[in-house]
């Protein structure tokens, strides 16, 4: 019956087809693909997920696989859909602020082609050489800069997407203001490949700013409350401002104290930075805290993308981390919960907090998976107590076949079940993986 | 004959019987239906009053709301979400009869949350009013379309409303963190951007109230600038405005907006306003930089050099709050000027990518002056969205139908230069049938699949966004009917 299945994807044009060991490296979650296959045209992408749907296979979109440890564990694999050969810079005129990519472009490629032009795309992607373009937008993800620049999905301007009928669907466009017709992006970005598969996508970019800073400083005991507020009465904005615990093997060394570091981000004109490195440098001394290392332009860059990469630092198997809804003034009760945490179940537990806007990253890693498993039902139940709504961004398996990974159901749960039949009758996208085992 | 009296009185009926149920659930005070009470919801920006709606309902909450469309659900009869009724695509107007909901008792700002910089807002509530609510707390709402002052929110989030100042502050969607909305069952549902699954407020925002109706938003604020400048720079041709609007994007200068007018526009709003535009410059280039006092002084400098260097005649600063205000507000009022130039003006919304700007300018003049029509243009230039506003005497058929084809002929152009046909204001029932020239039919039916989800019977707003399927010569006549007079 597979078999048949499978024969119908092997006859289709511009489709890589591998079994076997070559398709294990696909690898979801603690699962191995057995079937991938990696389209070389938009038309073969979409081809085969028809062919797949038609036949009852599972199809799971495959971009670099850093967030496949994304949502409960799907129903069934029975084949991988790899973007790797859908990629590249569709178009780029820099003067016009906009680009189109490919979706299986390596964030990094995207980062170097705009960087040549003076100009950025501010995803704050985690581990960019491997996470995608696709991939960073299925996922949902958003980093430390978004209360500046906004989410992925507030910098795309355009989509194109394979359904499972086999239809390219595109919606948006190259320009930056746009009303016609529904903004279907918006529902393909954060729907984990379950509503259908991102191909191609259009954002506005930016330019650099012309002074681009990091500021890191060590906390000292009992800081980490106080810097959290002067933060928040900045005259000069910072474009990410991160208190960080632990983490230690993530982040420089040295720049640590007893409560942890906080880590700023200034983006501007010269004279601009001169006074909010001014003005940071008075905050962080009313804080109590003494002394901060300033980084510049590409050195800044690396320093923030280590922080980027802290949301998906995935210790193989005994870690789990949860994405946590924001609120500044609760951050620093996040921090001792984690404290208390760690030293009840005898767990590490690192911690991280958008102070512009709350949102708390937290991650959970004992000794050895059996440990962990031990551990972090209690830890679960102490995260879900305080915010019902937290997310699991990575975990071992059980867990996320046990745990609400996605936080509280939706009040419009049904209606979003509704949405899912209609662009995926047959259930093959990812199935069982999202909100509500859809 | 006998036929179609049937149908009539089994029409009159149905209607009795829908008033009757509406007045029994919201009471009679919160439901029109006197011709003369209804004539007012047959408007908007861009139609003119031709098809009444068969009650219209002024619910004071949500669950009222939902009631009503209960009631439009059970009679079978098109659900019309009305905000102030300034749109500009016939989006808010009923296309065959149906109940209107207008949200002029549901205006309040419910909540405004200082420290996380939100508010929670009902729909009817006035765009500029937020603000005004929100200024004692240093915070402000960005989007701020040129009707601010008389639109309202939950409009606003129907059509995804822009706005001068969207060119660094995002438009409606960007600044959208929930919605409360209606359901096609009467359902009331909460969905917020935080929320886990799929991005229903991102869906919602901007679907023109064809997918469910919206009853309170929550709103992103933000910080008010600690310095606001605004320039005046004043060039001998259009191409050299935009000229320095390239220089000014790709010297890495992102201004809070970026906005243009050329010499017919200038004079139509210096009679009007007496803000202080040169009336006799080809073309007028009004910038505004917010934020700090360091980075408005480098980037003042900066665009200064740019624009002195780009061969601007003339380049000033407004110096005072008044300066500033005179010239905001006779480049918000730019389309209400046009009452000078002639009874009515059909106004168009296509962007095209920022280096098209030239090239769609010139396909704008092109395409006007084979049709022998003075156009007026005020854009967004800095977004690349264009607003040529074609003026004509509605009572004159051969100069309906030329705006008419102009306007199409317009956006088939800025089509071709990689643009689309609606930056701000909508497809609405205006430009439905032109929807297929930007989307195949693969990327309609992916639509119109999301729309069947929410709406299997197509009560929400029927005849909007998407095309009859009828052929363009339908459509024309309809058009005769358009030309708000502001």
């Amino acid at each position: 019956m597979i078999a048949g299945a499978l024969e119908a994807l092997r006859v289709i044009p511009d489709l890589d087809f591998v079994e076997g060991s070559q398709a294990g490296v696909y690898r979801i979650g603690e699962q191995r693909a057995r079937v991938a296959v990696r389209p070389r045209t938009h038309e073969a992408a979409a081809a085969a997920l028809h062919a797949c749907a038609q036949s009852n296979l599972s199809v799971v979109p495959f971009g670099g696989g850093t967030g496949q440890s994304l949502g409960h564990p799907p129903h069934r694999i029975d084949v991988v859909l790899s973007l790797e050969h859908l990629r590249g810079i569709h178009a780029y005129d820099p003067r016009d602020l906009t680009i189109s990519v490919e979706a299986g472009t390596p964030v990094c490629e995207l980062d170097a082609a705009l960087a040549r032009s003076g100009q950025h795309l501010p995803l704050d992607a985690p581990l960019t050489p491997r996470a995608t373009i696709g991939g960073i937008l299925a996922s949902g993800h958003f980093g430390w800069r978004a209360s500046a620049y906004g989410r992925p999905r507030d910098l795309l301007i355009g989509m194109r997407v394979a359904l499972a009928d086999g239809t390219l669907a595109s919606s948006g466009g190259m320009v930056v203001k746009n009303v016609t017709g529904y903004d279907l992006g918006k529902l393909h970005a954060g729907a984990l490949g379950t509503l259908g598969v991102v191909l191609r996508a259009n954002f506005k970019v930016f330019p650099f700013a012309p002074v681009r800073r990091y500021v890191a400083a060590p906390l000292p005991e009992g800081t980490l409350a106080a810097i959290v507020a002067r933060l928040d009465t900045l005259v000069l904005r910072p474009t990410a401002a991160v208190v960080v615990r632990g983490w230690d093997d993530d982040l420089p060394r040295g720049e640590t104290g007893d409560a942890g570091r906080v880590a700023i981000v200034l983006e501007g004109a010269e004279g601009e930075i001169d006074r909010a490195t001014r003005e940071l440098r008075s905050a962080l001394g009313a804080a109590g805290i003494p002394s901060a290392t300033l980084r510049d332009g590409t050195q800044a860059d690396e320093a923030l993308a280590q922080l980027n990469d802290l949301w998906r630092a995935e210790i193989g198997g005994r870690s789990a981390a949860y994405r946590i809804r924001g609120d500044a003034e609760r951050i620093e009760a996040w921090a001792t919960m984690c404290t208390v945490i760690s030293e009840r179940e005898q767990v590490s537990v690192d911690f991280a907090a958008d102070a512009l806007d709350g949102t708390v990253l937290v991650r959970i890693a004992a000794p050895s998976g059996h440990a962990l498993r031990a551990a972090l039902p209690a830890c679960e139940e102490a995260i879900r107590a305080e915010d019902a709504g937290a997310r699991i961004l990575h975990a071992p398996e059980w867990a996320r076949r046990e745990f609400a990974v996605w936080g509280v159901e939706p009040g419009a749960l049904g209606r979003m079940r509704e949405i899912k039949r209609a662009y995926d009758p047959a259930g093959a996208l990812n199935p069982g993986r999202y909100v509500g085992k859809i | 004959m006998e036929k179609g009296s049937r149908e009539r009185s089994e029409t009159e009926r149905v209607g009795k019987d829908l008033i009757r149920d509406l007045v029994e659930a919201l009471g009679p005070e919160s439901v029109r239906h006197a011709p003369e009470d209804l004539r007012v919801y047959a408007y908007d920006g861009y139609r003119l009053g031709d098809v009444l709606p068969s009650a219209a309902v002024l619910p004071t909450d949500a669950k009222e709301a939902a009631r009503a469309v209960r009631i439009c659900r059970d009679h079978g009869v098109p659900i019309v979400a009305r905000g102030s009724g300034t749109g500009l695509c016939g989006a808010a107007v009923p296309e065959d009869g149906g109940v209107v909901f207008s949200f002029a008792r549901m205006n309040r700002v419910l909540e405004i949350d200082q420290r996380r910089r939100r508010a929670r807002v009902q729909p009817g509530l006035i765009n500029a009013r937020l603000s005004e609510a929100t200024k004692p707390n240093g915070l402000f709402y960005a989007p701020d379309p040129s009707s601010q002052k008389i639109s309202s929110i939950g409009g606003n989030v129907g059509t995804n409303a822009g706005g001068p100042h969207c060119l660094s502050y995002g438009v409606t969607t960007n600044n959208v963190l929930g919605l409360e909305f209606v359901t096609n069952d009467g359902e009331v549902l909460r969905c917020r951007q935080d929320d886990a699954g799929y991005d229903l407020t991102g869906i919602l925002v901007g679907s023109e109230g064809t997918l469910a109706m919206v009853t309170e938003i929550e709103v992103r604020l933000r910080h008010l600038p600690e310095e606001t400048r605004v320039f005046l720079a004043v060039y001998d041709s259009i191409e050299a405005a935009c000229e320095a609007v390239s220089e000014i994007i790709g010297h890495g200068l992102v201004p809070t907006a970026l906005e243009m007018m050329d010499r017919v526009m200038i004079r139509a709003v210096e009679e009007a306003f007496h803000a202080g535009y040169p009336q006799d410059a080809a073309a007028v280039l009004l910038v505004e930089v917010a934020g700090s006092r360091e980075g408005a002084d480098e980037a003042e400098h900066a665009i200064a050099r740019i624009a002195k260097g780009g061969g601007a005649l003339t380049w000033r600063t407004a110096r005072t709050q008044a300066e500033r205000d005179a010239l905001w507000a006779a480049r918000k009022g730019a389309a209400g000027a046009m009452g000078r130039l002639a009874p009515n003006y059909y106004i168009q919304d296509a962007t095209v990518p920022r280096t098209r700007l030239p090239d769609a300018l010139r396909a704008v003049e092109e395409v006007a002056a084979h049709y022998g029509i003075t156009v007026a243009n005020v854009f967004h230039a800095g977004d690349g969205n264009l607003h040529p506003l074609l003026p004509f005497d509605r009572r004159d058929p051969r100069q309906v139908e030329a705006v008419v084809r102009a306007g199409t002929e317009i956006l088939k152009r800025c089509i071709d230069l990689g643009g689309t046909i609606s930056g701000e204001h909508g497809i609405g029932y205006e430009k439905r049938e032109a929807l297929p020239l930007v989307f195949s039919t693969e990327d309609l039916a992916a639509m119109v699949r999301l729309r069947e989800t929410f709406d299997p019977r197509t009560l929400f707003n029927p005849g909007k966004i998407f095309p009859s399927g009828a052929s363009c010569a339908e459509v024309r006549p309809s058009l005769a009917r358009t030309g708000g007079t502001p």
